[in-house]
């Protein structure tokens, strides 16, 4: 499948996601604002927040396949414009079968990122930022159960791993304040990582194995999330 | 007023939430998977296989996907030739025949609407019949629909093609349907051999829909015979992948310019269902075993047939007990008989152990000369009518007599062979092959039966075993070679089934040859393994027939994918 097409075919989920995720945030928005009657305010100076978020990853590489992906944000603020962030985000997804790369399967990503936010307060209301950091990838892979069980069944045993990694990720987002410590958020990341691999396959009955290494599985991606976080003075 | 508001934005509220759930939902069965938790439709699984609108296949299906997970169901699907594209199932969606013509032309986009709502596509649609991929999950409900009236799986067109019952036999179908893991090789087989008549009417059907074909005759015919199809056709039937390329040859000079050129090509394996007698010294030496040793070095596995020669072979040391310088066979008899049919014609071949020293070119040469010579029997009476007398004075002669005899009366007539010592410092071992008659011969002696290049080392020789029974065929030429090594390697099935020589029809060591050849070229296009590597493999894996071990009939065992 070409690119293209794989990009039109997740277009939908994406509206979709964007639709209700944005639609449910603002909503809940409205009504908090309506029964906090409260002041608006955001973060100013020093602060502390804990957010989620819950998106879409998805991968240039059509070998990827996208999907859903959420996370959990810890963020350290020393000004009301420069922060420290750490996310931890999980995503699953399915691998098609590649000859150099990886075989057909289920890739889970967990990348722990440490990001830079500069925010830049446009309104009391919101709040744009951009985010630049270092991540560390938990990656796991595990092959079609099919593809195994078929080759179980003439006596073979496969097995194939994904090592960990590091990388580099960007990207920014909208803070838009609910209320006096809650916001919602709107983020947009791209990662760059690229991991080593190693695959084997193993004749049960002779014990001959052979086995191969790829060194460069690209993961760049692209996550679209939306969240909340609420900041502790 | 502010209180309808307050309503609004709860119900808002409330209809974004489920928005938010549908996030965390996966991708592209998102919809279909939610559906199926709320359906109020969904029936326990014992139910489903009475289930009157769907097939037991695909009933067997949903119970084993309920019970056993997507895993098992698909491993299932997959043993059963069930067509999956990605996770979804293709089946054809039958609906109602309805008599209006409104009610007919809303069946289908009502079904369209709702196999989409489910996850589902549909492909195609003719008259009542709607093909359709569905998640296995939504097949229940597609089926309680009203303008639903089956759902079964798409009718299957077969080709009339001819299998080799070898393919069941070795197991290769259960590695036909393997997912190649880490390989995207086209794995390139060549059929050497001397004809390949009739074989552009099977491309598609018997062979694949392309071959590369060359002739190295110097007519440049290829339909010279039926042989080369057949072996053809078992490769194809056993790797069906493979990309074939059919060589002909008549004479060893162009055997050589074949070979070369099939280097060239970066042929993987050749499958060789071809002997020669008097072309070497049976220790995996001369000019045929030279081609084979030169595509092993080019990485080339070559599989040869044994030959079908057990029956009409005699071997054994120059015995002249009564001093006239004839070999004297069991009992003082000179003569070794032959029968030779009305209007048949017999090829003898006789060599003996004094080859000389190859080098890879050419031996040295023989300098103990024997003859071959022929007699009719009439009555109790032996009539001398012919002899090969070559002359062997050491100055790279070989060690060879041979002559083919017609016999263009209308009765069988008995010939006699006898062994004369020309010229000769020593007693050789002498071997004689008969080609053209039914075996056995007078004085048969089976052991050491191989034609060349079945001796060489650099080969995968093959002997025939039943394709029913596993029994070694009793003509199938065994070992050992003339230096003590065990051969065939392998056996592997004779008396398969093809369009060549139909039903049960194409017997012998040719026949086993392609299955083998056609074996590695499965597990060379499926697996990452080398090709040395899998010869090992299938070392493991053969069958142990005959003697316990290693032996010269069936080599390490039949051949064995499982």
């Amino acid at each position: 499948m070409t690119k293209e097409r794989r990009w039109a075919r997740s277009l939908p989920a994406l509206v979709f996601t964007l639709f209700f995720g944005l639609s449910s945030i603002f909503t809940f928005a409205a009504s908090l604002e309506t029964y906090q009657n409260a002041e608006k305010t955001k973060p100013s100076s020093s602060h502390i927040g804990l957010g989620f978020l819950g998106g879409y990853w998805l991968f240039p590489n059509s070998q990827y396949g996208g999907g859903a992906a959420f996370g959990a944000t810890f963020t350290y603020g020393f000004s009301k414009n420069i922060a420290i962030e750490l996310a931890g985000i999980y995503f699953k997804g399915n691998v098609k079968n590649d000859p150099n790369a990886l075989s057909k399967g289920k890739l889970t990503i967990i990348p722990l990122q440490l990001s830079l936010l500069w925010r830049f307060p446009i309104t009391k209301k919101l709040t744009p930022y951009v985010l630049v950091g270092a991540s560390y990838f938990l990656n796991s892979f595990s092959l079609d159960s099919a593809v195994v069980s078929g080759w179980n069944a003439v006596g073979f045993t496969l097995t194939e791993t994904v090592d960990m990694t590091f990388g580099f990720h960007f990207g920014g987002g909208l803070e838009f304040a609910l209320g006096k410590a809650l916001s919602a958020v709107v983020d947009m990341r791209y990662c760059l990582a690229k991991a080593k691999g190693n695959w084997s396959m193993k004749d049960n009955k002779s014990t001959i194995e052979t086995d191969g290494t790829f060194n460069n599985l690209k993961l760049n991606s692209v996550m679209l999330a939306v969240g909340l976080k609420y900041f502790f003075k | 007023m502010k209180k309808h508001t307050k309503i609004f934005r709860l119900i808002i509220l409330g209809l974004a939430f489920s928005g938010v759930l549908a996030i965390f939902l996966p991708g592209q069965s998102a919809a279909s998977n939610f559906l199926a938790m709320t359906s109020p439709t969904q029936e326990n699984a014992g139910d489903l296989y009475k289930h009157p609108k769907i097939k037991s296949a695909l009933c067997l299906l949903i119970d084993i996907f309920r019970n056993q997970g997507f895993a098992a169901m698909k491993l299932m699907a997959t043993k059963h030739n069930i067509e999956f594209v990605g996770d979804l199932l293709r089946v054809t969606v039958v609906t109602q025949s309805y008599s209006s013509g409104a009610a007919a032309d809303l069946a289908v986009p009502r079904l369209t609407q709702r196999i989409t709502a489910l996850g589902g596509k549909v492909e195609t649609s003719y008259g009542n019949d709607v093909q359709s991929l569905l998640p296995i999950d939504a097949v229940v409900q597609v089926a309680e629909e009203a303008w639903v009236r089956q759902i079964r799986l798409p009718l299957k067109p077969h080709t009339c093609v001819i299998t080799s019952e070898g393919v069941a036999k070795t197991g290769a179908y259960s590695w036909q349907n393997l997912t190649p893991y880490h390989n995207q090789n086209v794995v390139k087989v060549a059929i050497l051999d001397l004809g390949f008549t009739d074989y552009e009417s099977l491309l598609g059907t018997e062979l694949p829909a392309s071959v590369t074909a060359k002739s190295f005759r110097s007519d440049l015919q290829l339909e010279t015979n039926v042989h080369g199809t057949a072996c053809a056709e078992i490769v194809h039937d056993m790797a069906p992948a493979a990309q074939l390329y059919l060589v002909n040859f008549n004479t060893d000079t162009e055997q050589h310019q074949a070979v070369d050129w099939l280097i060239a090509q970066g042929v993987n394996i050749i499958s060789y269902s071809i002997g020669w007698a008097n072309a070497g010294d049976g220790k995996g030496t001369g000019p045929i075993t030279e081609d084979v040793k030169k595509a092993a070095n080019a990485g080339i596995t070559w599989c040869s047939a044994a030959g079908n020669d057990a029956q009409v072979h005699w071997e054994g040391t120059f015995n002249d007990t009564d001093s006239n310088n004839y070999h004297n066979f069991p009992d003082n008899d000179e003569y070794l008989e032959i029968t030779l049919p009305a209007q048949e014609n017999i090829l003898v071949s006789m060599n003996w152990d004094d080859w000389g020293t190859w080098n890879g070119t050419e031996y040295s040469g023989s300098d103990n000369d024997y003859d071959l010579l022929f007699y009719e029997k009439t009555g109790d009476t032996w009539s001398y009518f012919l002899k090969s007398e070559n002359l062997q004075n050491g100055f790279g002669a070989w060690p060879t007599e041979d002559y083919e005899i017609e016999n263009p009366t209308s009765h069988a007539i008995t010939i006699g062979l006898r062994i004369y010592k020309h010229n000769a410092a020593r007693n050789c071992k002498m071997e004689i092959f008969v080609w053209g008659i039914d075996g056995p011969i007078e004085y048969n002696v089976p052991a050491g039966s191989l034609t060349i290049p079945a001796d060489s080392p650099f080969c995968v020789a093959l002997g025939a075993s039943d394709v029913t029974t596993d029994a070694y065929h009793y003509y199938s030429s065994r070992g050992p070679t003339h230096d003590g090594r065990i051969k065939p390697d392998f056996a592997a099935p004779s008396g398969t089934s093809g369009w060549t020589y139909g039903d049960h029809g194409f017997y012998g060591t040719s026949a086993s040859t392609p299955h083998m050849a056609g074996a590695f070229a499965l597990m060379k296009g499926k697996t990452p393994y080398s090709l040395s590597q899998i010869l090992d493999i299938l070392i493991a894996r053969a069958l142990d027939l005959g003697d316990p071990g290693q032996d010269n009939k069936f080599g390490k065992g039949r051949l064995n994918l499982k």
